[in-house]
């Protein structure tokens, strides 16, 4: 089976070859300030498109990430659907809607400083709590899951979601033409 | 540099749900408020995948394909209806909008 | 717990035997694929799309009565679950999903924009499944896809009637926090499973075993706060209640009348099928965990029916003042959730995810009939006269004195006075929690101070109809609304006379596969009904 995977996918068994430590540890970095920073890039940002931008980054970043995973089906998706499709589909609301792309709006102070203190809480706890249950070391990783085998966990165990999130979609494209289709006016 | 470890995923996924929610709670605008619950679902998908390789089974990566799947539906229903309030009243702030009260 | 593929190479094709447990939701979905196709058969679709999924709905609720409670249990390698609540609950949904259809006909069948109709009924049909499904979810996935399938239709049938300004409104903000909520949630699954490495709630390895022998931690009460706050979304649980008016007032009527119990009722039903996996994994003992999952729910509970009520006091709106009564109702269900743990009270072999779901699936049943005709009263008033401001509902005594009749009867039921079935709905809640003993007691008071409370609002309502006087003109409903209106007082006077049967079928149907398994087997292989 290994070697059929291989045969059938053997850019994914090259791409799976896990980079030597110290590498590895720089790109992490490198992948997690890109995401990190770009995300209080969206958060910050005044500028609509900007903040879209930036999510493209962020969004870029998690996908390298995904590759340090060893996840590179989802590393691929993300970029080609996610940053390619979702983001452009979001860029077009962004210029159907906005005329004037700065919509300036401040958010009072005390607001600000609830969100950040309940967030800054919230972050605390998380990190603590997962600094304490999950162990420090690196685990050990005997062997990578292939493409192959996540078509087969898609289209075995989790058959049934995949085919409700197709009805699922279908429901929802029906609802968001819906939404956005234009009509004369009359019922006002 | 120290190896990597799971709670170095861990802890950017963290991050950017954090990041995601303190934008959401703070920004009036209905599109960035958007983006920030699209960011709150990257740091639910880092998590996933970094379990999903902690405890070596494929769930978290299959998992991760239906919330991507699932957040793009979001994305596509809540652009649906942006452009749809923008044609009513030609703007995107939250606050403009407050027909209906208590 | 090690899920990897179990034969690589061999995709999996559920035969029958799988699938046949599930013939409701396929016949939903096949309803789905012939509402879409309809408007190319028909000139002018609505009311045909609307024969069309009433037909569909129809063949499912059959389906689920031929099937029945399927005894094996866990379907399609244990994602799903085909259990007697599940069945009873999809039942439920069918019938009401049939009233909700009806009431279309009779209320905004008329003004609805030609053409409109295959989107409102693929989207109904959609959250419906959505809803059913959520009664059967076994794993995280499931759970997540049932939620999910069952909001995003429910955000675009909020926002349903586009030239309404406090509709479009109205879906905004519950698509706001729609996903900021969904999110939130799905993060605490993420941890669930990074804990305990599956993704299935019960069975050997399953989440809840797992949780009972390693106890708890903070990452778990992460995660079943963020659970809880996803569920709450659903349920209008307090805290996060405040779609709930605004999208009923916003939202045609049926919409209201639909959210109000479908997707309540699937929320609580899920909610109490994780929470008892969890607690039976632990033999209902008061352990630390289990202890205070009680007390948070209990607490959810009596805070939830509180605000409601009180803030129903002001409402001038009969689809306001109806979603804040759905929202105390929610919370006095959500009471019921909290027993978790045994109280001294209760003898060790009573079964409390039994004794609980016995409970709420009445209530269910109820509560259904309740809203139907209130939502259905309301619907006809609004399409004759154009209003839903309570004080215009003066002299309905004389304008309209069969739709008052119903009305006051659904009112009634929904305080919880007798001769009508609201009235031991709400006795069964007091047994039930007074059998628990302990703090229960205060919940007890607190849901009787608001049956109190509730009274005044709804009385007031009684009272505008029968004692203020006006002018207007009678009003002559739309018959088939009538009819349903009828019909749901009827089966309210009904289930109060046959209560005992009724019960009996509600405890017939209250087990959870897994969770209580001896049981579940013991009561479907000797089919005798329990005392």
């Amino acid at each position: 089976m290994e070697d059929d995977a291989m045969m059938i996918f053997p850019l994914a068994q090259t791409i799976a070859q896990p980079p030597d430590a110290a590498a590895s540890t720089g790109l992490f970095y490198l992948f997690a300030i890109l995401a990190g920073a770009s995300a209080l890039g969206v958060v910050l940002s005044r500028n609509i498109v900007r903040t879209a931008v930036f999510l493209l980054f962020t969004l870029a970043g998690v996908a390298g990430l995904y590759f340090l995973l060893d996840a590179e089906f989802l590393a691929a998706v993300q970029l080609v659907v996610y940053a390619g499709g979702t983001l452009v589909l979001i860029i077009f609301g962004v210029m159907l809607t906005s005329k004037s792309p700065g919509i300036r709006y401040e958010p009072k102070i005390v607001e600000v400083a609830v969100a950040i203190g309940v967030s800054v809480v919230v972050a605390a706890a998380l990190v603590m709590a997962i600094v304490r249950q999950f162990p420090a070391e690196p685990a050990s990783i005997e062997r990578h899951p292939t493409i192959a085998e996540l078509g087969q966990v898609l289209l075995g165990d989790y058959l049934i979601p995949f085919e409700l999130i197709s009805v699922l979609l279908l429901v929802v494209m029906i609802g968001a033409a819906y939404l956005a289709k234009a009509r004369r006016r009359g019922g006002k | 540099m120290t190896e990597l470890a799971l709670q170095h995923y861990l802890g950017v996924g963290a991050i950017l749900f954090v990041i995601g929610l303190i934008g959401f709670m703070t920004r009036r605008n209905l599109i960035v408020m958007f983006l920030c619950t699209e960011l709150m679902f990257q740091g639910v998908a880092i998590n996933l995948i970094a379990f999903g390789r902690y405890h070596q089974n494929l769930a978290g990566q299959a998992f991760t394909v239906f919330v991507l799947v699932i957040a793009a539906a979001e994305a596509s229903l809540a652009l649906g209806l942006v452009v749809l309030l923008f044609r009513q009243k030609n703007t995107l702030d939250a606050d403009a909008w407050r027909e209906l009260r208590g | 717990m090690n899920t990897l593929p179990v034969a690589i190479g061999l995709p999996y094709v559920p035969d029958w035997g799988q699938l046949r447990a599930f013939a409701p939701e396929l016949w939903l979905i096949a309803a789905i694929v012939a509402v879409l196709l309809t408007p190319f058969f028909v000139k002018k679709p609505n009311a045909a799309c609307g024969w069309v999924a009433l037909v569909g709905l129809l063949a499912a609720l059959v389906s689920v009565f031929v099937v029945g409670v399927d005894g094996t249990g866990e379907h399609f390698r244990g994602l799903m679950v085909a259990d007697p609540v599940s069945v009873f609950w999809k039942g439920l949904l069918l019938m009401f999903v049939i009233g909700i259809v009806l009431m279309w006909f009779s209320t905004t069948a008329p003004t609805m924009h030609q053409g409109d109709g295959p989107e409102f009924f693929t989207l109904l049909l959609g959250a419906t499944l959505g809803m059913s499904l959520m009664a059967s979810t076994s794993n995280l996935l499931m759970l997540v896809i049932a939620v999910e399938l069952a909001s995003l239709p429910s955000y675009v049938l909020a926002g349903f009637r586009k030239t309404h300004l406090a509709g479009a409104e109205a879906s905004l903000k519950y698509i706001l926090f729609g996903a900021a909520t969904s999110s939130i949630m799905v993060y605490g699954l993420s941890m669930l499973y990074g804990l305990y490495g599956t993704l299935q709630i019960d069975g050997p390895g399953g989440l809840a075993q797992q949780i009972a022998t390693s106890g708890g931690s903070a990452l778990l009460w992460m995660a079943i706060f963020s659970l809880i706050v996803g569920l709450g979304f659903k349920i209008s649980a307090v805290p996060f209640h405040f779609w709930c008016p605004d999208v009923f007032e916003g939202a045609s009527i049926e919409v209201s009348a639909f959210l109000s119990v479908a997707s309540k009722g699937a929320g609580l039903v899920l909610l109490m099928r994780v929470m008892m996996s969890f607690a039976s994994a632990q033999a209902y003992e008061s352990t630390p965990l289990l202890n205070h999952l009680a007390v948070l729910l209990g607490v959810l509970g009596a805070i939830t029916a509180t605000v409601g009520n009180t803030a129903a006091f002001v409402q001038r709106n009969i689809k306001r003042l109806l979603a804040y009564s759905s929202i105390a109702h929610a919370g006095y269900m959500l009471c019921i959730v909290s027993l978790l743990v045994r109280g001294p009270a209760v003898k060790a072999d009573l079964d409390l995810a039994s004794t609980a779901a016995q409970v709420v699936l009445f209530y269910l049943a109820v509560y259904l009939f309740m809203n139907l005709g209130a939502f259905t009263v309301a619907g006809l008033i609004e399409r004759e006269t154009g209003t839903e401001r309570i004080a215009d509902y003066a002299g309905m005594g004389r304008r309209s004195p069969l739709m008052a009749f119903c009305l006051s009867a659904c009112l009634f039921s929904l305080v919880g006075l007798p001769p009508f079935a609201g009235f031991v709905a709400k006795v069964n809640v007091f047994w039930a929690l007074m059998q628990n003993g302990s703090w229960w007691w205060w919940l007890v008071g607190v849901i009787g101070v608001n049956t109190v409370l509730s009274l005044y609002y709804y009385v007031r309502v009684i009272k505008v109809m029968y004692l203020d006087d006006s002018s207007s003109a009678p009003i002559w409903p739309h018959p088939l609304g009538a009819g349903v209106a009828v019909v749901c007082a009827a089966i309210l006077v009904f289930m109060l006379i046959a209560f005992g049967p009724i019960n009996r079928l509600a405890g017939h149907y209250s087990h959870f596969y897994g969770v209580d398994q001896t049981t579940f087997t013991a009561e479907f292989s000797s089919s005798q009904p329990p005392p």
